[in-house]
């Protein structure tokens, strides 16, 4: 029967074939129907604190992913028509204690008489995007605080903060340095140039927003192609040579304390903050009301991350949207059954991975409390720390502030080298298909880059020039 | 992480998915669905990705989410290329996908999205509504309904819908919809704001370049050429030889009276994507050019294709070339079965008015009008209907409207506006009913 079939369709569709080689229709004007978001699209987000002293929270969230380091002419940017945000809720609660929002705005391009050939090199008469001036952004943080009784205390505590330009090659740098173009307040991009961008957060600490490696290291391909894992040596690191956009904060610890007071060194759950990152698009009315000019609508989430993989690894494909437009403390009720159940179990089992271990399946398909008690550091860093109760489970990285970090308390960067303090990935794996029993590995295991020793951490970005991934030809 | 152990693992997981890699290869169900898995054009362009979501598929054959995957590679492939043929490869996906879960929801607004492309606005319709029976915040469903209700003549639903879908999800898709909403509605600034929320949210080439060509034809429908030129040298210098861009560069220099750089527009544009509307362009930038043959070979396909594909266009272009009245009128008749949005309505006003119906004209007219959409074509065909009907006033203020809107809308309808216009008042009621005939 099947056989039959495939035969009618074949002689279909050599028929439709036929006809002249390709069908014609009458133009749509259907608007796309998909589209891809990246400048509201979260990558990743790496929080710790201090160690030792345990007196500065180290937040990184990273937006768009995959960012060539040569695509130009529109170099990619952090978007004003969003909202960006880092979320830190405290205890027991998922509802925001603390809110840092981050606005961004592009300088207008100055517009040039084309026919005045006196006119100085900069404005809209350029070709070369860098000389023009459009890529001169900055942005506004405002720490929003939650208090007792829903009371909201709103305040902009860094405005007009310069955003790092995008990296694109030696001859920028000199030219537009020499032509006195902001931002490029450097002949070099270098270390110190990029950290001529850093700005205090009034006295409460310190804020970064640029372009910057993708710190994050995995097999993409390999791990997307239904986890056909691949020995290291042979797995390809599929974020290598990739920048991201990131916003990176220092805040002292006693800023998300709920008293206030430094967190100490005893672990428990009124020491531990959870963190998430997300951006938001404005609605709009899709027919205004005479006299409203400006899209002003709500805010709409469009786009969350908490810890590493969540979304891809355990929402499911159908999900996805719920899951970018909803919050940490709804995903028991939204999304419980896939932390429970993890449906990558079932396909890891579909395509092999347990026969080839020799191990049975059956305990982990199911009934994963253990998943939770990870996520909410029952047992880390010592057996019955803490104890958030498993309606408090949500998308958020836990960090208790009076422990040192280390995955999943925390997520840290090791300063000074190549690699995360965990490989988030092999531990995510290992813990969804087999409990932490067996070690399963993506084969990559460090960076393409050295982390920086001190704030911002992540590493330059690539160079546009000379380190995009064309390929010269003979 | 690289211990001993971590090694062995991986080694008999590479292993353990070689072997998997294999095996479903025997169950594949390929042969029942060679239009989803035909080789694409340009396999090394805008064939790519569905090149591999081909070979991602091979791999897992069973899955439903792997075939609607492959299926909208087509259909953003066939947007890229603006070549509706390929189509076929995302409605074979969509039949795929169904026999392996009829009820997916994804698979059914894949069906659907095809559903419309083949102008079946109420299949559309029916699928977008049984996913949202199930499940009311799918936006992908929404937009479908909306594209599907606006289609079928029910603005105000179709606006409904697109509100929840932006309400849902802003980005692309559901500002797009309410850049064109409004302007269908007459806020041509609110629909500017809305496309330029559009492109900022646009990561994909194809799309992005879809709303500039729009802005650009909104702008160009007021009149401002010089911006809207500028608008798709943009869209053209972030995805080359785009067609819906070609062909409004054509428009462009058309308008502003340079034929010999429309032609090659144009050419370059119906080489690429041969729609009715492109050949019709053409056919009058050769005749502006005083290229009558090449015209009349323009125009000649023009009714080939629109008589095989596009009769609304056909329609369209038979009335106001002023010729073949009765299968001008007969196409439009039969497009109404499908179709009530304002386009259509315009269309039969137009085809009425040729054949000297001109009460029913009026009526048409009416509800082509009714939005007080800023379109040229629409207020001349609105201004000529009621000067017809004894109108003089009210009639020649709408022709005068749509020339100050945009003088060089269509080359043959703008110079009739013009002589219309030139008529003394008292001749003008008599010209189109009566000569008509």
């Amino acid at each position: 029967m099947k056989c039959m079939r495939g035969t009618v369709s074949l002689i279909v569709a050599l028929a439709l074939m036929a006809v002249g080689g390709r069908a014609k229709a009458s133009s749509h004007r259907e608007a796309p129907a998909i589209s891809s978001d990246p400048e509201a699209d979260n990558t990743d987000l790496y929080a710790w604190v201090a160690p030792g002293s345990h007196d500065k929270l180290f937040v990184i969230a990273n937006w768009i992913p995959l960012e060539e380091p040569s695509g130009g002419p529109n170099f990619h940017k952090f978007s004003d028509d969003v909202l960006y945000e880092i979320h830190v809720v405290r205890g027991h609660s998922l509802d925001d204690a603390v809110t840092y929002q981050f606005r961004f705005h592009t300088a207008a391009v100055k517009r040039v008489d084309t026919a005045d050939l006196s006119a100085p090199p900069g404005g809209g008469k350029e070709f070369f995007i860098q000389l023009t001036g459009a890529l001169n952004q900055t942005y506004d943080v405002t720490r929003v605080v939650y208090g007792p009784s829903g009371r909201r205390d709103s305040r902009v505590v860094a405005r007009n903060v310069p955003v790092a330009p995008p990296r694109i090659g030696p001859r920028t740098q000199a030219v537009a340095n020499a032509l006195g173009l902001a931002p490029y307040t450097s002949p070099v991009y270098d270390d110190a140039f990029a950290a001529s961008f850093i700005r205090p957060l009034g006295d409460r600490g310190r804020v970064f927003a640029g372009p910057r490696d993708d710190g994050f290291y995995v097999d993409l391909g390999g791990i997307f192609d239904l986890a056909n894992l691949r020995p290291k040596g042979v797995a390809q690191d599929g974020v290598a040579g990739f920048n991201v956009h990131s916003i990176a904060l220092e805040i002292p610890t006693t800023e998300l304390t709920a008293d206030g007071l430094p967190p100490g060194t005893k672990a428990g759950d009124a020491t531990t903050i959870g963190i998430w990152a997300s951006s938001s698009r404005r609605k709009v009315s899709i027919l205004r009301r005479d006299g409203s000019t400006r899209s002003d609508g709500p805010w709409v989430q469009v786009s969350r991350l908490g810890l590493p993989l969540v979304n891809e690894a355990i929402i499911g494909y159908q999900d996805k949207d719920l899951y970018n437009r909803t919050q940490p403390k709804d995903d028991v009720a939204n999304f419980g059954a896939y932390f429970l159940n993890p449906i990558v179990v079932r396909d890891a089992e579909a395509v092999g991975i347990y026969a080839a271990l020799g191990v049975d399946p059956t305990p982990f398909k199911s009934g994963r409390t253990d998943i939770l008690d990870v996520i909410n550091l029952k047992n880390i860093p010592t057996a019955g720390a803490h104890s958030i109760p498993i309606s408090a489970t949500g998308d958020v990285l836990r960090v208790d502030l009076a422990t040192d970090s280390a995955f999943p308390n925390g997520r840290p960067i090791l300063p000074g080298t190549d690699r995360e303090q965990a490989d988030v990935t092999d531990v995510l794996l290992s813990l969804l298909l087999t409990k932490g029993q067996v070690v399963i590995s993506d084969g990559v295991d460090h960076n393409d880059a050295t982390f920086l020793n001190q704030f911002p951490f992540l590493a330059l970005p690539w160079q546009g020039f000379d380190q995009g991934h064309g390929k010269t030809t003979p | 992480m690289s211990t001993t152990l971590s090694r062995f693992a991986v080694a008999s997981i590479c292993a353990a998915s070689a072997l998997a890699c294999e095996a479903p290869a025997r169950t594949e169900p390929a042969p029942s669905h060679p239009l989803a898995l035909q080789q694409p054009p340009q396999p090394t362009g805008p064939g790519l990705p569905v090149l591999r979501e081909q070979e991602h598929l091979r791999r897992s054959p069973g899955s439903p989410q792997a075939w609607v995957r492959l299926g909208q590679a087509w259909i953003a492939a066939a947007r890229e290329m603006a070549d509706p043929g390929l189509y076929h490869g995302a409605a074979d996906c969509a039949g795929a996908a169904l026999e392996l879960a009829p009820a997916d929801p994804q698979a059914l607004v894949l069906r659907g999205m095809v559903s419309l492309e083949a102008h079946r606005f109420d299949e559309a319709r029916r699928l977008s509504e049984q996913v949202l029976q199930r499940d009311p915040h799918q936006p992908l469903a929404l937009g479908l309904l909306s594209d599907a209700l606006l289609e079928l003549g029910h603005f105000e639903e179709a606006v409904d819908a697109a509100q929840r879908m932006v309400d849902l999800k802003p980005g692309l898709p559901s500002y797009a919809r309410a850049s064109w909403l409004r302007w269908l509605r007459g806020d041509v600034d609110g629909a500017l704001e809305a496309a330029r929320l559009a492109i900022d949210a646009g990561g994909s080439q194809e799309p992005r370049a879809w709303l500039r060509v729009q802005v650009a034809l909104m702008r160009w429908n007021r009149g401002e050429t010089a911006m809207a030129d500028a608008d798709l040298d943009r869209a053209l210098a972030e995805f080359p030889l785009y067609p819906p861009a070609l062909a409004a560069k054509g428009r462009m220099a058309l308008a502003r009276g340079d034929s010999s750089a429309a032609v090659r527009w144009l050419e370059q544009a119906h080489e690429r994507s041969p729609l009715v509307e492109t050949a019709w362009l053409l056919g009058d930038a050769r005749s502006a050019l005083g290229d009558t043959a090449g015209a009349e070979q323009a125009w000649t396909e023009v009714v080939r294709t629109g008589r095989a594909v596009d009769r609304r266009t056909l329609a369209l272009f038979y009335a106001t070339k002023d010729r073949d009245h009765d299968e001008a009128l007969r196409l439009a008749e039969e497009e109404r079965r499908i179709r009530g949005d304002l386009y259509t309505e315009d269309v039969y006003a137009w085809a009425l008015y040729r054949a000297g119906r001109i009460a029913q004209a009026r009526q048409a007219s009416a509800r082509a009008s009714r939005l007080g959409t800023p379109d040229a074509r629409l207020l001349y065909h609105a201004g000529a209907i009621a000067m017809a009907a004894g109108r003089a006033r009210e009639g020649r203020a709408l022709v005068r409207a749509a020339l100050a809107l945009n003088p060089h809308f269509d080359r043959s309808a703008a110079a009739e506006a013009r002589r219309l216009l030139a008529q003394r008042p008292a001749a003008s009621m008599l010209t189109r009913s009566d000569l008509a005939r």
